[in-house]
């Protein structure tokens, strides 16, 4: 019964690692055996929208720790992540990681599989997007998120004296060993507005009538219940979500891979109009393209 | 004059709820288009406990599992009213393919109204 305490925070000892390992000893209190990844002791490539892992047939081509973060994340039973939130949502750390997760199939090892969220943070109001990212990372592996808190930590290190949070988190680790143990996961923290991922971001779509959860695409009515906003959500809504490991791998199945005859059939427009931008500004000609810093030009 | 047609293409999952023939023929009637709607089961499909999965990287277009709706009109207007409706009830098609085979100006009245309408 292993449990993965994943760091994606560049500050050693900081709140994001704090909360963690604090998570981690609740989850140990109820007979889990802990292990902790930091996401930034490894190299990580973007994701370069090749398109060859077509969605876990073959692992990424990327050389780099992409395909071992996977093996290590794929060898437990659940998972509990810890992130700074620094400019209202999740560092880049995360989102790199998230791209390159295109390249995991259905099911994953982590299908079914208990995940809690530690997010924590500056300033109140600057959070609106803090769980969007994790959220449809842990979804995309399948995992059923149990419980998800936000801290606030102005400074580094204020985690550690704010006995409350640690709490908090200590509490969310032993929900979550306890998920590993009873196979309940169901969420236990507080009900957002949508019903899937339990976040409160709701986006209008341009009909101006129909709302739909920004990050799990499920739409829904929007109603105002006792003078509180709500959204109904039918079963058969949820249904054409996409936050779930078997949506994310249909989306790939009918939306990108049937997609290659397409884009042949387009292969000699593309070829043809290409050249024109390729022309434009030529990097031969110094000056015209803004180069990086590198140490030869230093 | 020839009519101008759109044509929709939905895979498994796509449509918001099952397309029925009462309501096609309802709209059908209602802005004087054709409506018909093909359903394509792929023979890749293997349906297990955990998943249906399909093999659809180098299959032929219309040998993947698939629903095509193709709408008829003899003017825009009516082809844009019904494709409206269509779509409010059912929702557009999801990849960049998904308006493929129909005519010229089925195709940018159907973008038109999906851009208008379905979108993000």
């Amino acid at each position: 019964m292993k449990i993965l305490g994943v760091v994606a925070s560049h500050r050693y000892q900081g709140n994001s690692e704090v909360l963690v390992k604090e998570a981690l000893m609740g989850a140990e209190e109820v007979g889990a055996k802990a292990e902790i990844l930091r996401m930034t002791n490894y190299y990580l490539e973007p994701c370069t929208g090749c398109g060859r892992c077509q969605s876990g047939r073959i692992p990424c081509h990327i050389k780099d720790d992409f395909n071992h973060l996977l093996e290590r994340w794929f060898s437990v039973d659940a998972i509990i992540l810890g992130f700074p939130c620094y400019f209202l949502a999740a560092p880049g750390t995360l989102k790199l990681f998230l791209d390159r997760a295109v390249a995991v199939g259905h099911p994953s090892p982590l299908n079914g599989k208990p995940a809690a969220v530690i997010v924590p943070f500056g300033n109140r109001g600057f959070t609106a997007y803090a769980f969007v990212q994790p959220n449809i990372l842990l979804h995309k592996f399948g995992m059923n998120i149990i419980d998800q808190a936000l801290i606030q930590s102005g400074a580094p290190g204020d985690a550690l004296i704010n006995d409350k949070a640690l709490e908090r988190v200590h509490n969310i680790g032993k929900a979550v060993g306890m998920a590993m143990k009873t196979g309940d996961t169901t969420f236990k923290g507080e009900k957002g507005l949508c019903p899937v991922c339990h976040d409160r971001l709701i986006h209008v779509l341009k009909d101006m009538k129909t709302v739909e959860c920004g990050t799990c695409g499920i739409r829904g009515k929007l109603r105002l219940v006792g003078g509180k906003i709500d959204v109904l959500f039918t079963e058969e809504d949820i249904h054409h979500g996409r936050q779930s490991s078997e949506q994310w791998f249909r989306h790939h199945m009918y939306h990108v891979e049937p997609g290659k005859e397409y884009f042949h059939s387009t292969k000699e427009l593309r070829k043809e109009r290409r050249g024109k931008y390729s022309s434009y500004l030529p990097r031969e000609e110094k000056g015209m393209v803004v180069e990086p810093v590198s140490k030869e030009n230093k | 004059m020839d009519d101008i047609t759109s044509r929709l293409i939905y895979y498994p999952g796509d449509n918001l709820i099952d397309f029925k023939q009462a309501d096609l023929d309802k709209i059908s009637r209602k802005y004087d288009v054709k409506i018909s709607f093909k359903e394509t089961i792929g023979r890749n499909r293997v349906t297990s406990a955990h998943t249906t999965y399909e093999q659809t990287w180098d299959i032929p277009y219309d040998q993947v599992s698939q629903t095509v709706v193709s709408i008829s009109a003899r003017d825009k207007e009516s082809l844009r009213k019904s494709l409206r409706e269509f779509i409010t009830r059912y929702r557009s098609p999801v990849p960049i393919w998904g308006t493929m085979g129909s005519s010229k100006e089925g195709q940018e009245v159907a973008l038109q109204v999906i851009e208008e309408d379905d979108g993000w």
